[in-house]
């Protein structure tokens, strides 16, 4: 499954944060560092094997404890509905 | 017929005064704005007094609002008139904030409504601040200079000695208005760059108040939920809030005690 951010909503980068304002439901988000850099590898639809893969490597962190915070981010950027799947 | 002109933000309002007991209302909450009578209006309202009591304010010869007492007329000519300057000056960006000077500096309160705000503006005031505003901070998008609006400070209760009120202040059915001649010191007229903005958060319990800084990010969410004019922005003003973030110190601050409150905000912008 591919993960991609949804489109139709206005972002701003800040230092290492990301506000994303979504327009739909009226709401300001505001990721942290380590949302943020899930948030853009979403950009072009990604598996999340290859997120774990990528966010291991970038904060040098075990293939495991990877795979548990980019499942946790990713389920909560659905629930937002700031990304989607293809 | 009484007629105050009244030069808000650069916009020049005209309001006729049917009697000299609204006029002298309007008068002491906008004391700070009056201006000479010889410039074209952007802005007509009209009062009229109601029988039985009451208030009928006009804008543009048309009925905007019928007020009940003298807190609805204020409320009433408040809302209508910064919504109309807000279309107007859509180079500012308005926050739902108190603005206080400090050494040349502008420093911004914010929190919701009823949590302290004017209170605490109203004991800085005390302890050597300028006013600027109780409740609406027009920042330059541009210059990010916060321009003064100094309407009558208005309170809900009497703030805790020794910040007594002085003889001045207006009382109405449900708030205090203390006008810029009561204050202890001036008031800011000019703009003055925006140096920090503290995010407030009263906590009784907290023991001593307390200051930390908080994320650009935090900071430009904070900023975006509590701008009035948005839209009137490029992208949905998103981008005004996070320069506004960014370019100042932005920190959270637990209140209490009132005294201890301005001395910690003294301190913070003194380092």
């Amino acid at each position: 499954m591919q993960y991609r951010k949804r489109e139709n909503l206005t972002v701003q980068s800040v230092d290492e944060e990301t506000l994303i304002l979504d327009l739909d439901s009226n709401h300001i988000h505001q990721l942290n560092p380590t949302a943020s850099f899930i948030w853009e590898l979403c950009g072009g639809g990604i598996s999340v094997d290859r997120l774990t893969e990528l966010f291991a490597e970038n904060y040098d962190i075990d293939g495991k404890t990877a795979r548990v915070d980019v499942e946790n981010v990713v389920r909560q950027l659905l629930d937002l509905g700031l990304i989607k799947t293809d | 017929m009484k007629i105050l002109i009244l030069r808000v933000l650069e916009v020049v309002i005209r309001v006729r005064c049917a009697d000299p007991y609204s006029y002298g209302l309007l008068l002491k909450g906008y004391s700070a704005f009056v201006t000479g009578s010889d410039v074209e209006p952007d802005l007509e309202y009209s009062v009229n007094s109601l029988d039985p009591p009451g208030f009928e304010l006009l804008f543009n010869n048309e009925l905007a609002q019928t007020a009940e007492d003298e807190y609805d007329l204020i409320y009433y000519f408040e809302k209508h008139m910064t919504m109309e300057v807000q279309k107007l000056r859509q180079d500012l960006l308005f926050m739902h904030a108190a603005a206080l000077e400090y050494n040349g500096r502008a420093l911004l309160l914010v929190a919701p409504s009823g949590s302290g705000k004017s209170t605490t503006t109203w004991a800085l005031i005390n302890s050597g601040f300028r006013y600027l505003s109780d409740e609406l901070a027009p920042i330059h998008t541009g210059t990010l200079q916060v321009h003064p609006y100094p309407h009558a400070l208005c309170l809900k209760a009497e703030p805790p000695k020794p910040f007594s009120l002085p003889d001045e202040t207006l009382h109405t059915s449900y708030t205090l208005h203390v006008p810029v001649e009561g204050f202890p010191g001036d008031w800011g007229r000019e703009p003055a760059p925006l140096a920090a903005i503290f995010f407030l958060r009263y906590d009784p319990e907290s023991g001593e108040p307390q200051v930390k800084p908080i994320s650009k990010g935090e900071a430009g969410a904070r900023i975006y939920s509590n701008a009035l004019n948005l839209l009137a922005h490029a992208r949905y003003g998103l981008d005004a809030a996070v320069k506004v973030a960014g370019h100042s110190l932005c920190l959270e601050l637990v209140t209490n005690d009132l005294r201890k409150t301005c001395d910690l905000i003294k301190s913070t912008l003194q380092h």
